[in-house]
């Protein structure tokens, strides 16, 4: 039996919550509420289906209030309980991860299997069940976390250099099972939970900096390794200045190796070209004050913003709602934030505070990147924007972690002695 | 330190979003006009090519001055169907749909007007066979041929669809390929085009488009070498690559000839330039490279001309070609083969000159013709076996007019003999039996050996495809004739018959190789790099032994070349060599028999394309019969004997192969006359005539009469013997 406390002063509680389980629930609530206008102003404007599918706003409120529900089912259970699970979960959403590859290669041979493993736009990432798909590399987000956190427990795992070989293990093999779908966003995602969750625990500087010189040295194999399409999305962010479009025009050896087999005078033409000018465009004509709802040149007019539901709906917000619209969605960000550092520094049990430590990471580097991708300062990964951008895996996925965090928040282990897990003298 | 570090990092993160909202602030508030300028003016609708000018033919002026057009681009007009029309994608069909959902609720007044897709979608299937209907009879072309065209091009850009696709994570959007309008009915002129404009009215789906055609400027003048250009139906993508460097439908392609040899130069790459209202320039096309000849335009049709009026005049000539090559620079001067025909008709008259087996208008002679070489080989012949020691300079023979008295058959072409005979007399006088003597000295294998190395046998690299000829070798004879080479066959080799077959090409190749002492084929486009030559391997003592043989064949009274090939007018001394090959009649008509197959009665047909009917028959090749029952040209009765000579005389290619000066020589000429009987008699006044053209253009002696501006105007006057065919 485990003992728990159960929160005190109910006075300062907003519905039985306390001020960081409040503050993370306005943020969540804030940014659905903004994916829900988003989704009925694209669904009125009548943009062609190549840019979208049709009735989002009905499918998106469907995926939000189950997502919503998950999440208040999350909160009401003992994460500990999850705790003594992490491994097997992690393991299961492998073995998963491996099926989606082994039967997707199969499925591309055989008809039937194709139909539950599909291979779609060059990649096998969703097992395809009645009524529902599943995309595996959405949930290892949320296994990977409690894997990592059920980990990085014990002092010795973190404090010692040989105890990190441990968490690299472990963001190994699923970073390997999901470069191999391939799904290029997720990947990148991974590294920095990883460095952001030891980092939380205690792990020594001079460690911490030794992986990020090793990080730093796998950056041109991997480059090397990249297909040509993810290549050219990476060296796009560089290639959107015309200086450096000229300058690799004289030196064909860099660009055949930087930017294979493409003209550089289509760039804006090419995939990454137009995406991001266009993403910029329609945030740019935003203004101060933005286009107004439903509104501007890209929901009524004759310019197209490809994926402007899912990838790049921060544009489209921004096109809307100005400047001060689109900073309103960073702040919404950075308010969910500090609930979970709040959360986090509340919990003296390293299990659960770690954990509300990778959620924050994982939320932050997400909506960080998409955002950053989305103004042209980040390659284009496929990464959606928490809470916001249209799709059910994800909406689930971010609605379990923030019901993980409330639960955190709701059940603290009865703490006997103070501080038993801090070492001070620790530098 | 846990809250410590938390703190740090919430620091961190309010920093990074602080950093976020500085660059949405730069963006949004810094560049605004900037990115507002910019959605009023980038096109909705995406780009378009422009494409390239395709390079000219030229050749060069008259005695090398300059350059004359012999290929350029007219402009005309093309019809051009958008794409979704001819293969409809899905968004295309959802944004029709969706245009015709809003037509039908603003005519009915009622916004909120439901229609099911099922409703409109075959309404859209009608729209556009009827458009492809309506196409047909606007442009009275058959509604197959539309059709075919249309399937052409879907499967073309389907293909390079797939290609994009391939390694692309979104299909979220068609590509550019498929939002292009591409060609369906080609070469319009100007008054169709304004026509079709206006029936078309504003239709988006169509458009009339200016688009350019080949042009050929000087008619029949190099008809063989110049190739044909096409619509292409497109390439299929071969790497990843995007289309810069491949074909998009409709576009000019060289298919073959020069246009092919030459279609990397005379491509050019397209450019692009926005659709919207105030188009910008993305890439501007780059024009093909013209490329130049280094043929002399005034020889070459001078030479087209005499060679025309030259097989008329003879009985049984069938056709003519000539090679002029220049050997100081190595380049050729003139390739002309006749008859020729007009490129600019050659579509409209195809049937009719692919049909003509009697004249075979579309053969080039010049590369493709493979004769018999006859006594041109001689000289060399002859300087080969001095060069190697296997007689003498002085060694004499003795010709009775056949070689001995068990050896009848053997016969010289002077029934009188020319009895004792050196090497240079033998030269001068032709005789056969010197050279059989010769033959069997060298054996059959050694002279079909010496053949291979000066070139006989292999397409000559000129960078045009040219026909091999073929040097019978020991394996061959065996293939062929089921025995190995005899002393017979040795010296008819050494007289240039026998199964030996040359093209005149490779005899010019041979001529200069005399005249000069190397084997060297020529270049034929102005700027590209000489093709890899070789000295000869025969002594400059014996080269100039045989040269001096040549020179009494077309100087000394005796010489057989003297009567029609010696220009008095010349300045400088000319060497030659006439050549009377015996050949066959070619066969223009079989009767073919076989038993068939299935009622196992027998067949006959009669047949004007052997080729064709053996690749389409019902049988193999060993179960057919088949022997000739029309042959050209057909010799009449009183031409069997020669009526100045009284001697027999049989059906022959006339050659006449030489070059001038003797004293660093300066051009190599060959003439062949197909079945022009003798070779001095129908060839010699065509060598004697380019010869004195060749100094009126400068090319040897110092007499230079026609430079670029009197030839125009000499071309003037002459134009009604130009044209008189």
């Amino acid at each position: 039996m485990r003992l728990t406390n159960t929160p005190t002063n109910k006075n300062n509680t907003f519905l039985g919550l306390s001020p960081a389980s409040t503050a993370v629930l306005l943020g969540t609530i804030g940014l659905a509420a903004m994916s829900l206008l988003m989704m009925y102003a694209i669904d009125n404007a009548e943009l062609p289906q190549s840019i979208v599918p049709d009735n989002i706003f009905r499918s998106q409120s469907i995926f939000m209030l189950f997502a919503f529900g998950v999440m208040l089912v999350m909160r009401s259970i003992n994460y500990q309980r999850i705790g003594d699970l992490a491994y097997a979960l992690f393991i299961f959403t492998l073995v998963l991860l491996t099926a989606v590859l082994v039967f997707g290669w199969i499925g591309q041979r055989v008809d039937f299997i194709g139909k539950i493993f599909p291979y779609v736009n060059g990649s096998c990432r969703w097992i395809r069940l009645p009524f529902f798909q599943i995309q595996p590399s959405e949930f290892i987000k949320i296994t990977y976390i409690l894997g990592l956190a059920r980990y990085l427990r014990y002092r010795k795992n973190y404090r010692q250099f040989q105890g990190l070989l441990g968490p690299f293990a472990l963001t190994l093999l699923p970073m390997i099972l999901i470069l191999l779908e391939p799904d290029l966003g997720t990947v990148l995602l991974l590294l920095p939970i990883l460095f952001i969750m030891i980092y939380a625990a205690g792990a020594k500087v001079r460690h911490l900096v030794a992986i990020i010189v090793l990080m730093i040295a796998c950056v041109p194999v991997f480059f090397a390794n990249m297909a040509p399409y993810q290549r050219s999305r990476v060296v796009g962010v560089f290639l959107q200045s015309a200086e450096v479009r000229t300058w690799l025009e004289s030196h064909p050896k860099v660009k055949d190796y930087v930017y294979p087999d493409k003209d550089l005078k289509q760039w804006k033409n090419s995939v990454e070209g137009f995406h991001l000018l266009h993403a910029k465009t329609a945030i740019g004509t935003g203004g101060i004050i933005g286009n107004g709802y439903g509104k501007g040149v890209y929901l009524e007019g004759s310019r197209k913003l490809p994926e402007c539901h899912n990838d790049f709906i921060f544009a489209i917000i921004a096109h809307q709602f100005g400047f001060f619209g689109a900073a309103a969605v960073i702040l919404f960000y950075l308010i969910i934030a500090t609930g979970l550092v709040e959360i986090a520094g509340k919990t003296a049990e390293p299990f659960g505070r770690l954990i509300a430590v990778g959620i924050l990471a994982i939320l932050l580097i997400q909506a960080g990147v998409n955002i950053g991708m989305t103004l042209g300062l980040m390659p284009i990964t496929g990464l959606t924007l928490p809470f916001v951008s249209y799709g059910g895996s994800s909406l689930l996925t971010f609605f379990i972690l923030i019901g993980l965090a409330l639960a955190i928040d709701r059940t603290h282990p009865l703490q006997i002695g103070p501080k038993p897990f801090e070492f001070e003298n620790d530098s | 330190m846990f809250n410590y570090r938390m703190k740090l990092l919430l620091l961190g993160f309010v920093v990074f979003g602080m950093g976020l909202v500085f660059r949405l602030g730069m963006v949004q508030i810094g560049q605004h006009e900037q990115y507002a300028q910019i959605a009023s003016s980038t096109p909705a609708t995406p780009i378009k090519p422009i494409p390239p000018t395709r390079g000219r033919i030229l050749a060069r002026g008259p005695g090398g001055d300059g350059t004359v057009e012999l290929v350029a681009n007219e402009p005309c007009f093309e019809l051009a169907v958008y794409y979704p029309v001819m293969d409809p994608d899905k968004w295309w069909i959802s944004d029709q749909l969706r245009t015709m959902r809003r037509k039908i609720r603003k005519q009915r007044n009622e916004s909120k007007l439901k229609i099911p897709d099922e409703e409109l979608l075959p309404i859209l299937t009608g729209q556009i066979e009827q458009f492809w209907q309506n196409l047909g009879i606007l442009t009275e072309c058959p509604l197959a041929q539309l059709q075919a065209t249309r399937e052409r091009t879907t499967q073309v850009i389907r293909s390079w669809v797939e290609n994009v696709h391939k390694d692309r994570e979104t299909i979220a959007y068609p590509i550019l390929e498929q939002r292009m309008y591409y060609p369906v009915v080609s070469d319009l002129d100007e008054d169709q085009a304004i026509d079709l404009r206006a029936q078309l009215g504003n239709s988006s789906w169509v458009i009339v488009r200016p688009s350019s055609r080949r042009l050929y400027r000087r008619g029949d003048t190099l008809c063989h070498l110049l190739g044909r250009t096409t619509r292409t139906p497109g390439s299929l993508p071969k790497t990843t690559k995007i289309i810069e460097k491949d074909y998009l439908p409709g576009e000019l392609e060289g298919l073959s000839g020069l246009e092919a040899v030459c279609e990397e130069h005379l491509k050019g790459y397209r450019g692009w330039v926005e659709t919207d209202e105030d188009p910008q320039i993305i890439s501007q096309p780059e024009d093909g490279e013209d490329i130049v000849l280094t043929i002399d335009i005034a020889l070459q049709e001078y030479i087209q001309h005499r060679l025309k009026k030259q097989v008329r005049q003879l009985p049984y000539a069938t056709g003519a070609a000539a090679v002029v090559v220049d050997l100081q620079k190595w380049e050729l001067l003139a390739l002309a083969s006749v008859p020729t025909f007009d490129p600019s008709e050659y579509v409209k008259k195809f049937h009719q000159l692919s049909n003509d087996n009697v004249k075979l208008p579309l053969f080039n002679r010049a590369l493709w013709g493979r004769y018999a070489p006859g006594s041109i080989v001689k000289p060399i012949i002859g300087a080969w076996a001095v060069s190697e020691g296997t007689v003498t300079p002085f060694q004499t023979f003795y010709c009775r007019g056949y070689l001995s008295e068990n050896l009848r058959r053997f016969k010289c072409w002077l029934p009188s003999g020319h009895h004792d005979v050196d090497l240079i007399h033998a030269i001068k006088g032709s005789c056969d039996i010197y050279f059989y003597r010769l033959g069997e000295l060298l054996t059959a294998e050694g002279v079909s050996e010496f053949y291979k190395k000066i070139g006989f046998g292999n397409p000559v690299p000129i960078g045009i495809d040219n026909a091999a000829g073929r040097v019978p070798t020991q394996e061959w004879f065996i293939s062929h004739h089921g025995r190995g080479m005899s002393a017979g066959d040795a010296r008819n080799l050494a007289i240039g018959q026998g199964d030996l077959e040359i093209t005149p090409l490779q005899a010019a190749v041979m001529m200069s190789a005399v005249a000069t002492g190397r084997y060297q084929p020529p270049r034929f486009i102005v700027g590209k790099p000489l093709p890899r030559g070789r000295p000869i391997g025969i002594s400059a003592y014996a080269l100039n032994l045989v040269r001096n043989g040549m020179d009494k064949t077309l100087n000394d009274s005796d010489g057989t070349g003297h009567k029609y090939a010696f220009a008095e007018e010349l300045t400088v001394r000319a060497a030659g060599k006439t050549g009377s090959a015996q050949a066959p009649a070619r066969s223009i008509q079989w009767q073919v028999s076989y038993q068939d197959p299935l009622t196992s009665q027998p067949v006959t047909h009669i047949v004007d394309n052997l080729t064709r009917f053996i690749r389409s028959s019902p049988v193999p090749r060993k179960d057919l019969n088949w022997r000739t029952i029309r042959s050209i040209p057909e010799m009449k009765e009183e031409d069997k004997r020669d009526p100045a000579t009284g001697r027999s005389q049989g059906l022959a290619h006339a050659w006449f192969a030489g070059y001038a000066p003797i004293q660093r020589p300066r051009i190599a000429v060959v003439v062949l006359i197909e079945y022009g009987l003798a070779g001095g008699k129908a060839a010699g006044p065509v060598f004697h005539d380019i010869m004195l053209k060749c100094q009126d253009l400068g090319y040897i002696g110092d007499r230079r009469k026609i430079t670029f501006n009197n030839w125009q105007i000499e071309r003037l006057h002459e134009i009604d013997e130009y044209t008189d065919e």
